[in-house]
């Protein structure tokens, strides 16, 4: 029973938390001063998915369709496992967590892309292959940036690594790792201005374009989930984690990661969408080469900083 | 209660339904009409688009609604031969509502939810389409083309065009485009129509650029009457149609920084564009298209506001600002720079004019110069529309004549787009013998292929937008 | 983690994992198979974690979601009707029933004999002209397999000999498409549904047969919107659809062999099956047997692989009840891995360290080195440099020789650079890729 009881808080920490995402989205698009607009729109958005009728597009793949939305909000789920909240709530502490992490973001991308196939649209197609495309791209540049902190820790485990930032936070010394991370994170969750397959205008809803109703919410709040998850765990990695004083943990761990993701939404208005090779080759061309410095830069700091290595 | 609407602009919608995009938190545009639970559609829609729309109507998940608009302006049932549809019977469960502003539409959506809802079923086989294909090298890859059709609705022009792209992967290998579908038939319609009404059709040859195409009718009316109004009136209408130009450039803005997806830049565009919205009503006492008649003496004097003036100094600087940013930001340039350069030469060839040639004249003919000449044009017109308002005194006259005497003339302003250039023989009847209109998104509609070809898909998308084609117009 | 709960989550993930294997076999639809190998992949990683191998598990995911996804992309980018809709509809117009429609089923019974058709043989010996029933583009002196498909080449008449014999047969000519065999017409031409050619239906008498006839004898193209009418614009003289290169592992299902009623449909694609193949192409039935083998996903020898495998999955099953090997009782531990990681993050960090260097290096390099090797050659796609050009230089596209332009720059048809064409081999230009339409 403690299994099952531990699972469904883990969920209802996750939907909150979405929709706080949805809600800072929200506040930072219409401003401050909409502040009862930012707060209801994402349950009335709801509701009215909710209401709308389930339709799905002649020839396509039934099965595909149906369940790709259930997969991409249980993948997100299984994520949100590793994440630790204080010193001892975390769903989940395999002593690979970071790397059960990051693994369990491709069949996330998996989802999209069955998504995008099985609509039978030449538009869903296109933002399919661009998906996988960033699947590939992006992989080994988050991959890299998080190793930064693992070399610190010496451990995979996420507890391991909030807790040996005691002392002084990831982000002061590893600061091209945030970078990295934070771009790669953007890759993950198709966000603006990394959000060329989901394209709004140009493809007419990417690999949502034929998603109505219920099933659209559900990718809606996987979408979010996903982005929350990657900034909790950014803050986990370089901001401490849990790890403040006079405030108990999970109420520090709250506030960096909502404060983390506003500024990078809040960043992420200034830049157009970027084209498709213009994200690859971002990627490959900038993050890659960047995250193998990276490496080499924490590697040798290891052996220098006080708490950050043996 | 949010709307998420999904909006089909047939032709004379673009300002209003780019405005009301950002104007309500609970009123969302959404890109495909799966996602949406309001149907927004701006008449007249012709016969080729209809099909369309109804697909589209069937597309919406149920519970839906659907709201049609019409503006004053679009009283075109009254003209024989023009082609637009009913819409209330083939889109049982819509409301029709006349709406000249954005606030009456705006009211209008807010309440849509509790009226009729649409009720068309989805039930008929569509027919696929079969497309000619280039016949496919024997020697190339197995690789098949992909055609894809954006359109006839979509967010890069104000108004309906198709567009198919025959795309290897992400490059376009070859365009075709198919217009037509905001047709309505205006040219014959002067032709069978007396003076006074052709005004009211000429007006809606471009309805986002209305004052330009009516100044180019008063004037030729009155080169025909034989009458030169004097310089304050010429440079008051002059004022009007720049006016005019500076809302066209603004509203294309937020179009076209929406497409490219960056809000900061959307916002200040949409700033400015309400800005001006909102200055233009008080400038004048009465709406230019009033005291912009042939005419062939002055009868009255009246002032208009003058602090509406400084408001437009604000826009002034305002635009200046935005287009110092646009120049120097080098994210914008990353999708704007070098992408669809035309070279001045094929443009005055084609007989293209306005803000695309200059951009291609003064810059290097991307999207970049393009934006950037767009934005010099309207501070070129802001400054002078500033100068002849601050300076002169309105005068407007109501005694409109309506008798042209026989003769021939030509006539060109400079619209929003480019050069409106009309063409009129008189028999001195009441109907005209012969109008020709020479419209500048026209011309720019055979050059599409052309400039398509071997552009990435994206970059072919953001060159579409930054021609700025209203369909209207390009049509007919 | 309770007892109960345990043995619930183990069975739910070993179902999965067994149901997703059989499903990557039995589907029609490309992607869907490899999706089910993902599935079925994910299900053991549940399983790697129940016994509390998380390494392993996680590695496991990481590698066939990533492997797999990849193998997908390319097989909707390579292969014919990667969605598998072809398939089905070609089963729905024959009107195929519950497990049959699931079959690769091969044509049963024997490989007819040879026979040897001595006006065709002699008729090949005049006219040297081989060709491929299905490619009839393909032209050889010589006997031997297309290279499009690798069919073995019939003599050129035999087809025209083959179409005569099919038209006589059939009394008011009333074309039809193999896809949508409702489409009538009274002249040939392309399907206003899907824009394949039309081909002569057979006649009334026959119409029950007609079904399977159009769905069996012609291979299809793929229907889908994006493929239209592409390839099938190709107005060769037999009428029928071009398929496109390389593949052939179509599932042609004609009958069921693993139920053994036989359905009166069946008796008439046996019989249909028999009779079309000499009005089939003009293709002898010992080639079209060929054919409909090289396009079965089977063997034959599919009784004995079934058996084999049976009696091996028996044993594994016995073996793992009774376990006649000595056991040791002790679990895992978590010590093992602890005891890698730390090895790996202490000792062996140089390595990485190094490797790490190492791929820096070489990427700086390579972009150092690349850009210095571009320098003295002018990129055509450099434009507006200004650099010196000799005037008289006239560019051209290296696919489209028909573009010439005064500066560098891209073809405004395919987007690649132009090239400086050559006055000496204007004419060269021309001949690889000659029959530019």
């Amino acid at each position: 029973m403690n299994t099952i009881v531990l699972a469904l808080l883990v969920l209802v920490c996750l939907l909150v938390g979405t929709y706080g995402i949805a809600v800072l989205q929200q506040l930072i698009l219409l401003g401050p001063r909409r502040a009862g607009a930012a707060l209801q729109w994402p349950i009335a958005n709801a509701l009215l998915l909710l209401r709308q009728e389930d339709l799905m597009p002649r020839g396509a793949d039934g099965f595909l369709f149906r369940s790709a939305p259930f997969i991409a909000l249980a993948v997100v789920s299984l994520t949100a496992l590793v994440i630790p909240l204080g010193p001892h709530l975390i769903g989940f502490d395999p002593s690979i967590g970071l790397f059960y992490f990051v693994v369990l973001l491709s069949p996330f991308v998996v989802s999209l892309m069955n998504a995008g196939w099985s609509q039978n649209s030449k538009e869903g197609l296109f933002s399919t292959f661009r998906a996988a495309a960033y699947l590939v791209s992006y992989e080994v540049p988050l991959g890299f940036a998080a190793i930064g902190p693992v070399m610190a820790a010496q451990s995979l485990s996420t507890q391991r690594i909030v807790e040996t930032q005691a002392g002084l936070w990831y982000v002061v010394w590893q600061p091209l790792g945030l970078v990295i991370y934070l771009l790669a994170a953007l890759f993950v969750t198709f966000r603006h201005p990394f959000d060329s397959a989901l394209a709004g205008d140009e493809l007419e809803g990417g690999v949502f374009a034929e998603y109505s109703g219920p099933r659209l919410l559900l990718f809606k709040i996987a979408l979010d989930a996903i982005f929350l998850i990657l900034m909790a765990m950014g803050v986990v990695l370089f901001f401490g984690g849990w790890q403040g004083p006079w405030l108990p943990g999970p109420v520090w761990f709250v506030l960096k990661t909502f404060l983390l993701a506003g500024i990078v939404l809040w960043a992420a208005r200034f830049l157009p969408r970027l084209r498709h090779d213009q994200i690859l080759s971002l990627s490959w061309k900038i993050l890659l080469p960047a995250s193998l410095l990276n490496i080499t830069l924490v590697g040798i700091l290891t052996l220098f900083i006080p708490g950050g290595g043996r | 209660m949010p709307h998420l609407y999904f909006a089909i602009d047939g032709g004379s919608g673009g300002h209003l339904l780019t405005a009301l995009a950002g104007s309500d938190p609970y009123v969302r545009q959404v890109a495909s009409p799966r996602h949406a639970n309001l149907l927004i559609i701006v008449e007249p829609i012709n016969q080729k688009l209809l099909p369309a729309v109804i697909e589209v109507a069937k597309a919406l998940p149920r519970p839906a609604h659907a709201l049609l608009v019409r503006t004053d302006e679009n009283e075109l049932d009254q003209f024989p031969g023009i082609d637009s549809t009913s819409l209330e019977e083939n889109l049982p469960g819509s409301r029709q509502i006349t709406a000249n502003s954005l606030g009456t539409v705006l009211a209008a959506v807010l309440h849509a939810g509790q009226g009729a809802e649409l009720n068309l079923l989805d039930t008929s086989e569509s027919q696929e389409e079969t497309i000619q294909l280039p016949p496919k090298e024997e020697q190339e890859m197995a690789t098949e083309l992909a055609v894809l059709s954006l359109g006839p609705i979509q967010p890069f022009t104000a108004g309906s065009l198709r567009l198919f792209l025959i795309c290897d992967g992400e490059q376009v290998v070859s365009a075709r485009v198919e217009s037509g579908y905001a047709y309505r038939g205006i040219a014959q319609a002067i032709m069978q129509a007396e003076w006074q009404r052709g005004l009211v059709l000429a007006r809606a040859l471009d309805p986002l650029a209305p004052l330009a195409c009516q100044l180019a009718f008063v004037r030729a009316l009155e080169q025909l009457q034989g009458w030169l109004p004097p310089v304050g009136v010429t440079m008051l209408r002059e004022a009007a149609v720049a006016l005019e130009r500076v809302q066209n450039v603004l509203w294309w803005g937020v179009r076209f920084m929406r497409l490219l997806d960056d809000a900061f830049l959307t916002e200040r565009f949409y700033g400015l564009a309400t800005a001006l919205d909102g200055c233009r009503s008080l400038l004048w006492q009465e709406p230019p298209k009033i005291w912009i008649a042939p005419q062939q003496n002055l009868t009255s004097h009246s002032v208009g506001r003058s602090e509406a003036i400084n408001h437009l100094g604000q826009v002034l600087r305002g635009v200046e600002a935005l287009r110092k940013n646009v120049e120097q930001n080098r994210w914008l340039t990353l999708r704007t720079r070098d992408i669809g350069v035309l070279s001045a030469q094929s443009l005055r060839i084609a007989g293209v004019s306005g803000p695309v040639l200059r951009a291609s004249e003064r810059g290097n003919g991307d999207v970049q110069s393009r934006l950037v000449a767009r934005l010099d044009v309207t501070v070129d017109d802001l400054e002078r529309a500033i100068e002849v308002l601050a300076a002169s005194e309105v005068s407007s006259a109501h005694g409109a004549e309506w008798q042209v005497p026989a003769g021939e003339t030509r006539m060109i302003v400079q619209g929003p787009r480019g050069d409106i250039g009309l063409h009129v023989v008189s028999n001195g009847g009441e109907r005209p013998a012969h109008i020709e209109w020479q419209r500048p998104s026209a011309v720019l509609l055979p050059l599409l292929p052309e400039i398509l070809a071997g552009q990435k898909l994206t970059d072919a998308e953001t060159i579409v937008a930054s021609l700025d084609l209203a369909m209207a117009e390009a049509d007919g | 983690m309770t007892g109960i709960l345990e043995w619930i989550i183990f069975l739910a993930l070993s179902l999965i994992a067994v149901i997703t294997a059989a499903g990557m076999l039995l589907t029609m639809s490309m992607y869907r198979a490899g999706l089910a190998l993902m599935a079925s992949f994910v299900a053991l990683a549940g399983m790697f974690i129940l016994l509390g191998a998380d390494l392993l598990a996680a590695i496991q995911i990481m590698m066939n979601v990533g492997g797999m996804l990849v193998m997908v992309l390319f097989m909707v980018m390579i292969m014919m009707d990667p969605g598998g809709e072809m398939m089905w509809s070609m089963k729905r117009n024959m009107h195929i029933r519950g497990l049959a429609a699931f079959s690769m089923s091969m044509p049963r019974g024997k490989p007819p004999e040879e026979e040897p058709s001595q006006e065709n043989e002699q008729h090949a010996a005049q006219t040297a002209d081989w060709t491929c029933p299905m490619h009839p583009e393909v032209r050889q002196p010589d006997p031997g397999k297309c290279p499009k498909c690798g069919m073995s080449l019939i003599p050129r008449t035999a087809i025209a000999n083959g179409e005569a014999e099919h038209e006589s047969v059939t009394q008011p000519q009333v074309y039809t498409c193999p896809m949508h065999p409702e489409v009538p017409q009274d002249h040939p031409g392309n399907c206003p549904k899907c824009g394949m050619a039309l081909i002569p239906a057979q006649d009334p008498a026959s119409a029950g047969q007609s079904d399977s006839h159009e769905g069996l004898s012609m291979p299809m193209h793929q229907q889908s919107d994006e493929q239209d009418s592409h390839a099938m614009q190709s107005g060769h003289k037999l009428n029928t659809s071009h398929m496109s290169d390389g593949d052939h592992e179509m599932n042609m299902s004609g009958h069921d062999m693993n139920t053994s009623n036989m359905s009166s449909s069946d008796h008439q694609m046996q019989m249909s099956g028999h009779g079309m193949t000499m009005s089939h192409m003009g293709m002898t039935p010992r080639q079209y047997y060929d054919m409909m083998v090289g396009m079965a996903m089977s063997t034959t020898q599919l009784p004995w692989a079934i058996v084999l495998g049976m009696i091996s999955a028996l044993l594994l099953i016995i073996l793992v009840i009774l376990t006649p090997w000595p056991q040791a009782t002790v679990g895992p531990t978590q010590d093992a891995t602890n005891a890698v990681g730390n090895l790996l993050l202490s000792r062996y960090m140089i390595g990485f360290e190094g490797a790490a260097f190492l791929i820096l290096a070489g990427i700086a390099g390579a972009v150092i080195l690349a850009k210095r090797e571009r320098a003295p050659v002018q990129e055509p796609e450099v434009m507006g440099a200004g650099a010196a050009k000799s005037s008289a230089q006239i560019y051209t596209c290296p696919m489209h020789p028909e573009i010439r332009q005064q500066e560098p720059g891209e073809c405004p048809r395919c987007g690649m650079s132009l090239v400086p064409a050559e006055e000496t081999s204007d004419s060269g230009g021309q001949s690889p890729q000659g029959g530019h339409a």
